[in-house]
């Protein structure tokens, strides 16, 4: 009688076992994929804000480019005002000079946001990496739950069959 | 008026509209309850097989155990009857052993039904009865040993004996086999000792001592045998030579201190045995000269008794004995001086006058209860004092009793014939086996008496030779009962003399049927179924004897009127038996010459 009931004790405690490694798998594979998820999310988050970038950037730069023509319309009317002749001499020096730094400006912008927007790609794709990485662990802790889960019930049969033949 | 220049105003912003998520999931935390409830079924699955593996083993234990104590009183009882066998077969009782326990372990095992308890059984009762196994052959071999040494001991007793006694080939065949091949003076190989030492039955110093002990055995044996031979040849000088002998350390080197004490007590014993014996067997030859001396008197004495009955009686043609040939033989030593008194009263016609029945049945009873020749002898040289004038016992008597006598002597088959029916006899009538206590004839009112009567009839029937012992028997055993019958102390007449007087009761006689009685046995008719005389002389005697008890008993009874005449003096004055008043009465006949001859 005590036999038969240490036996189904024993069964069930290992059946049981089993089941709950295979839960514990598949819980974390939830867990992963969700991470995952996330990772996603930040990625697109990441190229939105890098496009973003570049459109306010040219923004700006049309901004200034409109304030820049603005400011050279005035110059030569003030040398015309003045009495100088804009097309040569010191008026032409400073309408050049202007324009040299109107362009630099323009330049410069350019060059930032295209900055801003490979740190912000590179930024989605590591997130990108991660979540796949993290699906990939998903994966892994559901097998491993798996494995676990017929390890218990290996186990449970060979301590079984070990008590067996050496009780 | 100044001209304006342009300063760049704008600046790069970091910001950007969108933001990075920084939320994680742990997997870890979010499989915490299945990881506890893992570890509750693991442990739950745990503790159960724990449970499972303690009764498990205890279950397996108990079935183990049961047939593990059957096994092993198998096995103790296996291994007593393994000891028992042992001691006259050892090796069957290996066999049987090993055949036996075999089949107990299989069988046993095969009644198992858990094949890890069957296993274990068989692991165990393997060993098991290995290990008894080991004790039994162990017992095995302490027997073969036992055995083995049973033999050698056997043997090296016949070796032994066959040195001491054997003759020249046999001792030498013998000490070669008990003692080995002497190689060099004091040196010897081989020998049953050392065969045995050699199989382990002995150790090496056994294996010496023994041999040293079937040395001083040989010596023991031989001077034991010299002791024997002395003793039988009754010599003391003999026996005084081995004596001497064996007293000398220088002889018979290898006999034990103990067993020289022994054996020189022995040899002096018997030097003092045999003198003595030498003394004694004079002696005896001397007494036995002396017996044979008496034993030639006493027959010559019987001869001459004999010879002078014959030649007295009638028409006998045998010569009667003279003062002559009695001292002649006297003179040889052929009889004794009281035999020679007594011959020469006979011849000079003194017998005497009447035997008294209580002295002639006491001699008959004596030679029946005799242990031995010596008791009879002795007796028959009573009888002869009671010869003679003054003696109670008659001539005609005395030579019935000595020939009873001699008949005890060589165990004749009618002399234990007259025992037996003397016994019967006794029986019959009541009396003891042992003897007869009675006063005698001259006091005839007793049942002793007539007891006596009865027995001193039946002696002299068959001391007469006349009557078989049977036939005395059944006439005296017939007239005691009729004796009974008529209330008298005498035995009753004989049935021919009953019908001659015609009246068979005793108390209806009177004078007349006396005279006729009297008359009749006088006559003596002849018999017609064996054609001769119906009495034997002592049987008329006997008769008339009778007839005086019958006339005396009648008197008591006042039954015999007028009372006969009777002139005997001796009669008178009541000094003689009724016998001899009936002698009187009668004239002379047979019986009277035989007893008076002159």
């Amino acid at each position: 009688m005590g036999v038969e009931v240490a036996i189904a004790a024993a069964v069930i405690g290992t059946v049981a076992t089993a089941a709950g490694h295979a839960a514990q798998g598949k819980g974390q594979e939830a867990a992963y994929k969700y991470n995952a998820d996330i990772n996603d999310r930040n990625a697109k988050s990441s190229q939105i804000a890098a496009d973003q970038l570049i459109l306010a950037e040219e923004l700006q730069i049309g901004k200034f480019e409109n304030s820049y023509n603005e400011l050279a319309q005035q110059t030569e009317m003030a040398n015309s005002y003045n009495g100088w002749i804009a097309d040569s001499g010191t008026p032409l020096k400073i309408a050049l000079a202007n324009a040299q730094e109107a362009d630099a400006e323009v330049n410069i912008k350019r060059y930032n946001a295209q900055v801003g927007k490979q740190q912000l790609q590179e930024q989605g794709l590591q997130q990108k990496m991660q979540g796949n990485l993290n699906r990939l662990y998903g994966k892994e802790a559901r097998r491993a739950g798996n494995t676990r889960a017929f390890t218990s019930l290996l186990s449970g049969a060979s301590t079984g069959a070990r008590i067996y033949g050496s009780a | 008026m100044k001209v304006p220049t342009y300063q760049t105003q704008g600046t790069i912003t970091a910001k950007v509209g969108a933001t990075q998520m920084s939320v994680q999931a742990n997997p870890a935390a979010l499989t915490q309850g299945a990881k506890a409830f893992t570890e509750l079924a693991g442990t739950v699955a745990k503790e159960g097989l724990t449970w499972y593996e303690q009764e498990l083993k205890a279950e397996r234990a108990s079935k183990l155990a049961a047939k593990e104590n059957e096994l092993t009183t198998y096995l103790q009882n296996q291994q007593v009857l393994a000891k028992t066998t042992a001691q006259s077969d050892p090796v069957k009782a290996l066999k049987e052993y090993t055949k036996n326990t075999n089949l107990m372990r299989n069988k046993l095992a095969g009644n198992i039904d858990d094949s890890i308890v069957k296993k274990r059984f068989l692991s165990s009762a393997t060993t098991d009865i290995l290990n008894k196994r080991s004790s039994v052959l162990q017992t095995v071999r302490n027997s073969q040993i036992d055995i083995g040494k049973a033999h050698i001991i056997q043997r090296t007793s016949q070796l032994e004996r066959t040195i001491a006694t054997g003759n020249s080939s046999e001792v030498a065949k013998a000490k070669q086999e008990l003692f080995g091949i002497e190689i060099t003076p004091g040196r010897f190989v081989g020998g049953l000792h050392a065969s045995a030492v050699s199989a382990g039955y002995y150790t090496n110093v056994e294996g010496t001592n023994l041999t040293l002990r079937s040395k001083g055995n040989v010596d023991r044996l031989t001077v034991r045998q010299e002791i024997t031979s002395a003793a039988i040849s009754n010599k003391p000088d003999h026996a005084l030579q081995v004596l001497q002998k064996v007293s000398d350390p220088k002889n018979y080197p290898n006999l034990r201190p103990e067993d020289r004490n022994n054996l020189i007590k022995e040899a002096n014993n018997l030097v003092g045995m045999l003198t003595r014996r030498e003394i004694s067997l004079e002696k005896s030859n001397q007494t036995k000269a002396k017996k044979d001396l008496t034993i030639k008197q006493s027959n010559n004495f019987d001869d001459f008794l004999t010879s002078f009955i014959e030649s007295n009686k009638p028409n006998s043609t045998v010569t009667a004995p003279t003062t002559n040939s009695i001292l002649e033989s006297f003179k040889n030593a052929g009889i004794d001086d009281k035999q020679f008194g007594v011959l020469n009263d006979l011849i000079l016609g003194k017998d005497a006058p009447i035997s008294d029945a209580t002295v002639v049945v006491d001699f008959y009873e004596r030679l029946a209860l005799a242990q031995n020749n010596d008791q009879i002898i002795a007796i028959m040289k009573e009888v002869q004092n009671k010869i003679g004038p003054d003696g109670s016992v008659m001539l005609g008597d005395a030579t019935a009793i000595i020939k009873t006598a001699k008949g005890y002597l060589a165990g004749s088959t009618e002399t234990k014939e007259t025992q037996r029916y003397a016994s019967i006899l006794k029986t019959a009538i009541g009396d003891s086996p042992g003897g007869v206590s009675v006063a005698g004839f001259k006091q005839q009112s007793s049942m002793g008496l007539r007891r006596a009567d009865a027995l001193a009839t039946y002696y002299a029937l068959v001391g007469e030779g006349l009557t078989s012992p049977i036939e005395a028997y059944k006439q005296v055993a017939s007239m005691y009962a009729d004796n009974l019958s008529n209330e008298m102390g005498f035995l009753a007449p004989t049935s021919m003399l009953m019908k001659s007087v015609g009246k068979a009761d005793i108390n209806d006689w009177n004078i007349n049927d006396i005279t006729k009685a009297n008359q009749y046995i006088n006559d003596n008719p002849i018999d017609p179924r064996t054609n001769k005389k119906t009495y034997t002389p002592l049987e008329v005697a006997l008769e008339k004897e009778t007839i005086g008890l019958v006339k005396d008993f009648l008197k008591t009874k006042g039954k015999l009127d007028p009372i006969i005449p009777n002139n005997d003096e001796e009669s008178n004055n009541g000094e003689v038996s009724y016998l001899d008043k009936l002698l009187k009465m009668i004239k002379p006949n047979e019986e009277d010459s035989i007893r008076n001859p002159n």
